[in-house]
């Protein structure tokens, strides 16, 4: 079994109350970063530290000029923690009305990243 | 100190009543009387949170109201949340929080925690103290440990060390000391005149001139050892005297501490056998999220290789990403057997319903895990799988957590795992570390069980021919964990084992014992001539950290 939700099929159950009022789906695209130097991933990460309220925050590796989304990695399990249950979050990137924005994968909610350049996904 | 919080508490309180009472006093200024106004009424008895049997205000209602405040932020860069509170909230907090998430709340007798003076002392109390059918405590897993120390651990990805990983047989005179096995590429595994410098079951005779085994009579000699097994800084170094197995003459060597990071997958080989080629891995932790790239890479190898069985050494994991293990399962058995089957579900205490009452998230069940998860694969890369219908675990009392949820996740789905060994540790619980006011706690929240619904082995899963009454029997062989071979040498008693067991489902006439090369007692000595060493524990380095639970209440004066 896949965890993995498609990102059509995320945008469509994307609950409501998560988006803005003045912003539809159809302003939303698929996207990835324009650049994957230190400054946009800074970025990035102050970004997803404001929506997960950490402030250290990993990211698992990737190519995010290519990928459209972004696994933020939990927090290491402790020397104790034999039973863990930790998970990494997955934040779709989007355009949204072309503001670059991060999607949380399984709850919907999206925040946006000022600063963030972005480009449509290719393909 | 406590005493001096809560009546701090209690002043703020009492200011804050007085201003909302006074509309209600009528009267006030003005009224024209001459009498004097009456004394102030004394004050309440009672302050704080006030206990009534049975009755328990959410936990939230006490979190992070501290009887010392902290300030600034922790070691990750987070603000610390703390209040100005009282102990007697912390301890409120305690009860509430367990009330609502241990796995066993109706078996906590409701205590007042005012009557406590000492936050962990009346967390000791908030667990169950029933006892299992083998006699065994029930909870066996409830400790604490400061915060910082809880982050500074999780944090810690490199630590010094030789990249060997220490057992010990006896800590006092006639101290037994020996290698488990060693990290590749580490100071440990270097070679020195044609050969590493530790190798499996390598005693340790001096170091640093002192004799390990029969001196050390002082505790200063004893503080010298202990800091030479556990060094606390990269590049330090330190002379060791060493026997290996089956050698009668001694070795020599330097070991210079490294920055060491444990290596989930410590090696893997395929085994050409007459009945086909037999793959092999030594799995060490499922901790670090590099184990989900590693175990993968293994399997995809030995795959290519064109095994038609595995051998899975478990033998010193204690555990870790539970999300790992459900991914080995998936590799081990492929889709046919786990499509729409759960690996494990969390069981929470029966309040909890369908929620999991640490997160309040729907409690869905963790399924076999097909793909990358993003720990150190790409999400959603597709893993590779060997479909088969059993596996070969070696197993001993440290195959601890994660690695019992691999054993019962693959027998909820009819895989038949084969155990070559010993009894496991028997851990089915789990927790959510909890921090509070600068200690962190860990208590028992879930069991977790498999697709059939079972998760009851607290005392261990073992092979069937085990004279363990109250463990899990599956099939298998009993073997004693072997010193004298390396891991992964055909001949290493628990991997010959199990292929013979594969080639004839039969076990070794009597089961091996782990005789020394040295014949010495691999019990703890009755007698002692010495201090003890405190043996860097179970934790000599990043290396050889113990993933296994504590079974009593976690020092943190190691």
């Amino acid at each position: 079994m896949t965890r993995r939700t498609p990102l059509s099929y995320m945008f469509a159950s994307l609950p409501l109350f998560a988006l803005p009022a003045c912003q539809t789906h159809a302003d939303m695209t698929p996207a990835t970063l324009m650049t994957d130097d230190a400054a946009s991933i800074a970025i990035l990460k102050t970004a997803l530290g404001e929506a997960m309220g950490r402030a250290n925050i990993q990211i698992a590796a990737a190519d995010l000029t290519t990928a459209t989304y972004v696994s933020v990695l939990p927090p290491p399990p402790g020397e104790f923690e034999t039973h863990s249950v930790a998970m990494p979050v997955a934040f779709e990137i989007v355009l949204n009305d072309g503001v670059c924005t991060l999607v949380r994968r399984e709850t919907g909610e999206h925040h946006a990243a000022p600063g963030l350049t972005c480009r449509p996904a290719k393909g | 100190m406590r005493k001096d919080g809560f009546l701090s508490h209690m002043k703020i309180m009492l200011a804050a009543a007085g201003v909302a009472l006074a509309p209600a006093c009528g009267g006030g200024g003005g009224s024209g009387s001459a009498s004097s106004p009456p004394p102030p009424p004394p004050p309440p008895a009672a302050a704080g949170p006030t206990w009534t049997q049975g009755v328990y205000a959410s936990a939230g209602t006490f979190s992070d109201k501290c009887e010392v405040v902290r300030t600034g932020v922790d070691l990750e860069g987070n603000a610390f949340p703390d209040q100005a509170g009282s102990l007697s909230q912390e301890m409120f907090w305690l009860r509430s929080w367990t009330h609502e998430t241990y796995l066993w709340p109706d078996e906590v007798t409701d205590r007042n925690p005012n009557a406590y003076t000492n936050r962990i002392a009346y967390f000791d109390t908030q667990k169950t103290f029933a006892t299992t059918a083998s006699g065994e405590n029930k909870d066996d897993f409830h400790f604490n440990q400061p915060t910082e120390e809880y982050l500074e651990q999780r944090n810690s990805t490199a630590l010094p060390g030789y990249g060997a990983a220490f057992a010990v047989f006896s800590s006092t005179p006639p101290r037994d000391i020996r290698i488990r096995y060693t990290e590749p590429g580490s100071p440990a595994s270097e070679t020195s005149l044609g050969q590493p410098k530790l190798v499996r079951g390598s005693r340790i005779l001096r170091i640093d001139g002192i004799d390990v085994v029969n001196g050390a009579g002082t505790q200063a000699e004893v503080d010298q050892l202990n800091r030479a097994l556990s060094p606390q800084t990269a590049g330090e170094q330190h002379d060791f005297v060493v026997r290996d197995p089956g050698s009668s003459t001694d070795r020599s060597i330097t070991l210079a501490a490294a920055n060491i990071a444990p290596k989930p997958v410590n090696r893997f080989s395929t085994i050409d056998t007459a009945a086909g080629k037999v793959g092999y891995v030594l799995f060490n932790t499922f901790s670090p999220f590099a184990s989900e790239k590693e175990i993968a890479d293994a399997v995809t190898s030995l795959k290519a290789s064109g095994i038609n069985d595995l051998v899975l050494d478990l033998r010193y994991n204690g555990g870790g990403l539970l999300a790992v293990s459900s991914q080995l399962g998936y590799m081990v058995a492929g889709p046919a057997r786990t499509q729409n089957k759960a690996f494990e579900q969390l069981r929470f205490n029966a309040a909890a319903g369908s929620r999991n009452p640490v997160t309040g998230a729907f409690n869905d069940p963790i399924p076999f895990y097909s793909t990358g998860l993003g720990f150190s694969l790409t999400d959603g890369q597709p893993l590779p799988r060997l479909d088969l219908p059993r596996v070969y675990i070696l197993t001993t009392a440290r195959t601890c957590s994660a690695s019992e949820a691999l054993v019962n996740g693959l027998r909820g789905v009819d895989v038949d795992a084969v155990l070559i060994g010993d009894t496991t540790c028997g851990k089915p619980f789990g927790f959510y570390p909890a921090s509070n006011c600068g200690e962190t706690y860990y208590s028992i929240q879930f069991q977790g069980v498999n697709e059939k619904d079972f998760g009851d082995y607290t005392d261990g899963f073992a092979p069937q021919n085990s004279p363990n009454a109250f463990a899990v029997k599956a099939p298998g062989c009993t073997v004693a964990d072997d010193f004298t071979r390396e891991l992964g040498d055909t001949s290493e008693a628990l991997l010959a084992a199990a292929l013979q067991y594969r080639l004839d489902g039969t076990c070794p006439a009597v089961p091996v014992s782990s005789q020394s090369p040295q014949s010495v007692s691999v019990s703890k000595a009755t007698t002692a001539d010495g201090p003890p060493l405190e043996l860097p524990g179970q934790s000599l380095s990043g290396t050889n950290r113990d993933m296994s639970m504590p079974r009593t209440q976690w020092s943190t004066g190691r």
